[in-house]
């Protein structure tokens, strides 16, 4: 190093400019670090017109902070994930124009026409069609008919699955243009291919087949591959869908959480704007509040008989960062052979090792879907309550010596299940593609019993200082994020079905009393 | 193929060429680049394999323009969907990375013309720099591919990291590794944000002088 870094460069510089060179680089380093002082940008401006060496000083500066920020600071794949998902987005915008259109005026599209020649008989009266219109609209406003038309026009849906109530069977066929659905779970499938899984107490009304109201409850959607454009308008902002899997819930008080599944959407609020969420984001909002992040999300189970009863609550993290807006996934009884990881690497699933069969203490468990992206945070938390008692199971990266916290309050079972589907990434590196060409990081599976119900406090996945002794401590931090599963230890009153372990099963764990 | 110049949008009326499927006009935002070539439908699979090679030397080129640092992920996603939008409008063989940069530049230029504080770090440094680029885009240096030039100073700058000494490492992986404020890193080092930022200037005069080195003044 040529430099000693703790000699100001600037000391022995000269000033023909009249500016202490140290006020100076004291004023480029802020505007760098993205905490400019009131004055430091007309400065620097003032000296980059009239100093080459300036510019070249600020130049140097921005290099090496943008490779230190791509070395160590983002995650490559998840950038690439989400363009990837943006550009799908892009690629299905065209027909969902067409499909509104379609849904709006019914058969024929008034706009495109049946046949070529529609467009130039549309173009021609286009201002005096609007003029129409305008005053139309106008006169119902004055007649107070636009408040009774605005409730919308009855929507033909399917009933696909019905769970909990009797208002619906499976197969009817109905004209609905409100929906209440006091108990239970309903399953809508649309003209258009959106199936609409809606929890109760839920409250909705359609304005048409591709714009849906609610005013309470959760609804999952998922608009396949006809009903991208699908648009969920809430007290508290619209959700728009480009092309995705995602969730509106809308509460007593206003407040309205949105999750995405997976794809996009784009939220529109009428402070914050039009905000994109991507696949493993997810935001609360009001109306008079922007949209701040959902820590975490609940997933509903889709296996009949699964226990409803979830045993994980309030699962939350400590990383602060206002662009930050990742989920976790809470899936009841998720666990099992070839479920999704974690939320943010939809390719990667929980399996067993090669000739080995999946553990089956862990098939059933409550699943939390982590993430990848904060993996390097060494002040990283994460928090969680179980609701009864429960064993909680940790899945490390096998690679790495376990952090102090997990030796210290978690027992190795000596069991190893594998995240398998992953692409080469920096988290892969020096592992070996299968026969298949998949790349998997072996995870070892620790446990820990918790006899009462309380708050677990988790650690960062990074290495302990110890193991920081490799070439580059930089390209040596690369475990895993760890994975997470609870099986409640003693059956509730209201868990129903398989999933619940089998008492010969429990083993006897110490339970550490330390946090 | 690109035979576009200066000048106005053109009308739909240019005579088909031999072998094309189809055909277009279209100015390019803020450029007055009049483009007509094939229309080509996107290719999903080259166009992510583009953004898995161009994406670190595009987040770099951005944060080169003076944007914030947590605004470049935006602003390169932003990039590449304008670019896949506009993708019939790029030349097969031609340098994709270059196209890129002219993409960004002109976002970019948006940005300071909002005076968005909230993507560009200072307005005034931000449009100098801007230029800066717009003027290096015209130099022949500029069609070299930066892709390959990127991982070079990529390894360079580990190796230089490698000799830090350890309260430096310290300071550059809160900062960087694990992104905290300068507040926050001043609470942990008993001192206070100016400091953690002068530091962190000399940290980065001497990582460059260490590239230097190893690189050569060509390729920093």
């Amino acid at each position: 190093m040529s430099h000693d870094p703790h000699i100001p460069a600037s000391a022995h510089r000269a000033d023909p400019f009249g500016v202490e060179p140290q006020v100076l680089d004291q004023a480029i380093g802020r505007i760098v670090d993205g905490e400019p002082l009131p004055g430091d940008a007309t400065l620097v401006a003032d000296m980059l017109v009239r100093d080459t060496a300036v510019v070249e000083r600020l130049e140097q500066h921005l290099v090496v902070d943008a490779l230190l920020r791509d070395e160590v600071g983002y995650d490559d794949a998840a950038f690439v994930d989400a363009v990837r998902v943006m550009i799908e987005a892009e690629a299905t915008r065209p027909a969902f124009v067409g499909r509104v259109r379609q849904a709006i005026f019914g058969g024929t599209d008034p706009i495109a026409g049946s046949t070529g020649a529609a467009p130039a008989r549309w173009s021609g009266l286009s201002l005096s069609v609007v003029l129409a219109c305008s005053l139309l609209v106008l006169s119902l406003l004055a007649n107070g008919i636009w408040k009774a038309a605005a409730i919308g026009e009855p929507v033909l849906v399917e009933v696909a699955a019905v769970e909990g109530t009797s208002a619906y069977a499976v197969g009817d066929r109905l004209d609905l243009r409100t929906l209440v659905l006091p108990d239970g779970e309903v399953d809508l499938l649309l003209r258009s291919g959106v199936r609409l899984e809606c929890q109760a107490p839920l409250m909705a009304r359609f304005e048409h087949p591709m714009r849906l109201h609610l005013s309470r409850g959760r609804i999952d959607i998922d608009v396949g591959e006809n009903g991208s454009g699908f648009t969920v308008v809430t007290p508290a902002g619209e959700v728009v869908d480009l092309g995705t899997r995602f969730s509106v819930n809308a509460s007593a008080d206003g407040e309205v959480r949105v999750a995405v599944f997976s794809g996009q959407v784009e939220l529109r609020h009428k402070q914050a704007g039009a905000v994109n969420l991507v696949d493993g984001e997810a935001v609360r909002l009001t109306k008079s509040q922007a949209p701040r992040r959902l820590q975490s999300v609940e997933i509903r189970s889709r296996n009949p008989g699964d226990r409803k009863a979830v045993v994980i609550t309030n699962v939350s993290d400590n990383v602060e960062s206002p662009k930050h807006r990742r989920f976790y996934g809470l899936v009841p009884c998720g666990m099992r052979d070839g479920v999704q990881a974690f939320r943010d690497r939809r390719e990667v699933t929980w399996k067993s090792e090669p000739g080995d069969v999946f553990p089956e203490d862990l098939v059933g468990a409550d699943l939390v879907q982590t993430f990848q992206a904060e993996r390097f945070r060494q002040d990283f938390e994460l928090q969680f309550g179980i609701s009864q008692p429960s064993r909680i199971y940790i899945f490390y990266d096998a690679r790495y010596s376990p952090p102090d916290w997990l030796a210290r309050d978690f027992v190795n079972t000596g069991r190893r299940i594998l995240s398998t589907g992953w692409s080469p990434a920096r988290v892969t590196r020096g592992l070996q593609p299968d026969a298949w060409g998949a790349l998997a990081i072996p995870h070892d599976v620790w446990c820990r019993d918790l006899v009462r119900p309380t708050a677990v406090t988790l650690g960062p996945a990074v290495l302990p200082d110890r193991d920081r002794n490799a070439t580059s401590e930089f390209e040596s931090l690369v475990p895993s994020m760890y994975g997470i599963a609870v099986q409640p230890i003693t059956p509730a009153a209201n868990n129903i079905g398989t999933s619940q372990p089998r008492s010969q099963q429990i083993k006897a764990v110490p339970v550490a009393a330390r946090r | 193929m690109r035979v576009g110049v200066r000048g106005r949008h053109r009308p739909r009326t240019q005579p088909p060429e031999a072998g094309l499927t189809g055909f277009f006009c279209k100015a390019v935002s803020g450029g007055y680049i009049t483009t007509v070539m094939a229309k080509k439908p996107p290719d999903n699979q080259w166009f992510i394999e583009q953004v898995e090679q161009q994406q670190s030397a595009l987040k770099g080129f951005i944060r080169m323009l003076g944007v914030r640092p947590e605004s470049v992920d935006d602003l390169a996603q932003e990039t590449f969907v304008i670019a896949y939008k506009k993708l019939e409008m790029f030349e097969q063989g031609t340098n994709f990375g270059a196209w890129l940069r002219t993409i960004a530049r002109n976002l970019v230029r948006n940005e300071i013309r909002r005076q968005s504080r909230r993507r560009v770090l200072a307005t005034e440094v931000a449009e100098f720099l801007l230029d800066r680029a717009d003027e290096k885009a015209t130099h022949p240096a500029a069609q070299v591919e930066q892709a390959e030039q990127h991982q070079q100073r990529v390894a360079a700058l580990r190796a230089c990291l490698r000799k830090l000494p350890k309260r430096s490492r310290r300071i550059v992986k809160q900062r960087y590794f694990e992104q905290l404020s300068l507040g926050v890193i001043a609470g942990y080092e008993n001192t206070n944000a100016n400091n953690i930022s002068q530091i962190l200037f000399r940290l980065r005069s001497s990582l460059f002088s260490c590239m230097k080195e190893r690189l050569g003044d060509a390729s920093t």
